[in-house]
């Protein structure tokens, strides 16, 4: 399913219902806790800056949304440009006549590239911001995924001010690692942008949670799995036992202190 | 924002300032049953609340705990305890969220406050309807997924307060949960205000 991003001023849209939302239908989300953000190199003509520019504002992107959920276990990592092919520019995400069955030219290997591009079925309009698919998956993960950032002349993206770039892209990056759009305006997932965009709302920090659930104190090790299968994992009971443990362990500590004294 | 801050910082301080005037000696070497309803105020500073770029500051979130306090000397006491938030949707009615915590407070006390320091586990539980919403996609509308099977984060969170007892029976406190304690950029706070009923010696 490929999501776009629109200026608000042109759309007015009634939700049937409320509440944050995927991408996929199979909860796809990556498998690791570290994701890498690349930047395409040299394939940026209309947006206004440069690749080291939008390297830039990409780490601001993750910095001052995604990475700051408390109860988020998935990092995000500004990365470096990297030189893809001029398709990456040209081409469709999505192949042709199909409900976007994602470009096997444009797969990322791994993790999010974030590229400029200028296709018209990509970007019909020039209020069309971004798109992007997670367009490798396998074995139920997300393998990795494209973000698009419109290059076509025109494109209404060259005439945001950085904060604006900054949080279109940060959405977009939203849409690479699972989650779908929020009906709320005060949410980064809203599908239109705003100017005072500086942090994740409620309803993009709950679907955060949903998709990459922290598990403090450690992952997997001394806890239980109660359906392995399921992602995000279920293994909360873990968890509590520990909790419990801790209480266990005091109160036969308690007793000792009591004997000794 | 800061102005807030200031403003909650003092009129709370005014009030265990008041308090403490009427502080009064209770036996603090006794084992103690209570439960404590409080308002959590989550994330503080973290999250935006509308699209104008305000953040939030606190909002309606009831807590019920019970601990049962240990005294390990006269002024000294564990207390385990465990409690939850009320159920509450998301910022969207659909999705419901709750918190379910364990702790192992501390409590050091002194002639009129108690001070509170423990560790604990915070779960965090978010589930929806299923099923898919119709939302706008930009150049038209899509289906996305809602959330359906209830997931639960889990952090590892430190616990600072104070406590002051008012009589033999009611004490206040405040207390403040750290999450992501060693990590700058996820680290947050929730602040939390209430009341404790204590039952005393479970016989």
């Amino acid at each position: 399913m490929k999501t776009v991003l629109i200026l608000a001023a042109l759309n007015n849209f009634i939700s049937t219902a409320h509440a944050f939302t995927m991408n996929n239908s199979a909860r796809l989300a990556f498998g690791q806790d570290e994701v890498i953000v690349n930047v395409a190199a040299g394939l940026c003509t209309q947006i206004g800056i440069s690749d080291e520019e939008l390297l830039s504002i990409v780490g601001k992107a993750v910095d001052n949304f995604w990475n700051k959920a408390p109860a988020s276990r998935l990092k995000l990592r500004k990365g470096n440009l990297i030189n893809v092919s001029g398709l990456y520019h040209s081409a469709s995400i999505c192949q042709a006549a199909t409900n976007c069955t994602p470009n096997s030219a444009l797969a990322v290997s791994s993790d999010i590239l974030v590229t400029c591009n200028d296709n018209a079925t990509n970007f019909p309009t020039n209020s069309i911001l971004g798109i992007t698919i997670p367009n490798n998956i396998a074995a139920g993960t997300i393998i990795g995924s494209l973000v698009m950032i419109g290059d076509n002349v025109g494109n209404q993206f060259a005439t945001k001010n950085t904060n604006e770039k900054t949080s279109i892209i940060a959405h977009e990056i939203g849409h690479a690692i699972g989650l779908g759009h929020s009906p709320v305006a005060d949410s980064l997932m809203y599908y239109a942008t705003r100017d005072k965009r500086v942090a994740l709302g409620r309803d993009d920090l709950d679907g955060l949670s949903y998709l990459y659930p922290k598990e403090q104190p450690f992952s997997g090790c001394g806890t239980i799995d109660l359906d392995s299968n399921q992602n995000p994992p279920q293994d909360w009971w873990g968890g509590l036992l520990i909790g419990l443990g801790i209480i266990g362990l005091f109160k036969s500590l308690k007793q000792k202190i009591k004997f000794y004294t | 924002m800061k102005n807030k801050y200031l403003t909650f910082s003092f009129t709370l301080l005014l009030f265990l300032s008041f308090v403490t005037l009427q502080a009064n000696e209770k036996n603090k070497s006794s084992e103690d049953l209570n439960i404590s309803l409080s308002n959590l105020c989550e994330y503080i500073g973290k999250i935006q609340t509308n699209d104008s770029g305000a953040k939030n500051t606190c909002s309606f979130l009831p807590s019920f705990a019970a601990s049962y306090e240990y005294p390990i000397s006269l002024d000294f006491k564990l207390a385990p305890q465990i409690g939850f938030t009320l159920p509450q949707s998301g910022r969207d009615p659909n999705v419901s969220r709750m918190t379910l915590f364990t702790m192992l407070n501390s409590k050091y006390a002194t002639s009129y406050v108690n001070f509170i320091a423990g560790l604990g586990l915070y779960f965090t539980r978010i589930s929806g309807p299923g099923g898919e919403s119709v939302l706008n996609n930009g150049t038209g509308s899509d289906s996305f997924p809602l959330p359906s099977t209830p997931v639960y984060s889990r952090n590892l969170i430190l616990n600072f307060g104070v406590s002051h007892d008012l009589n033999s029976e009611w004490s206040v406190e405040m207390y403040t949960y750290v999450f992501n304690t060693l990590s700058s950029e996820d680290r947050a706070f929730s602040l939390g205000l209430g009341a404790s009923y204590h039952f005393g010696e479970l016989k």
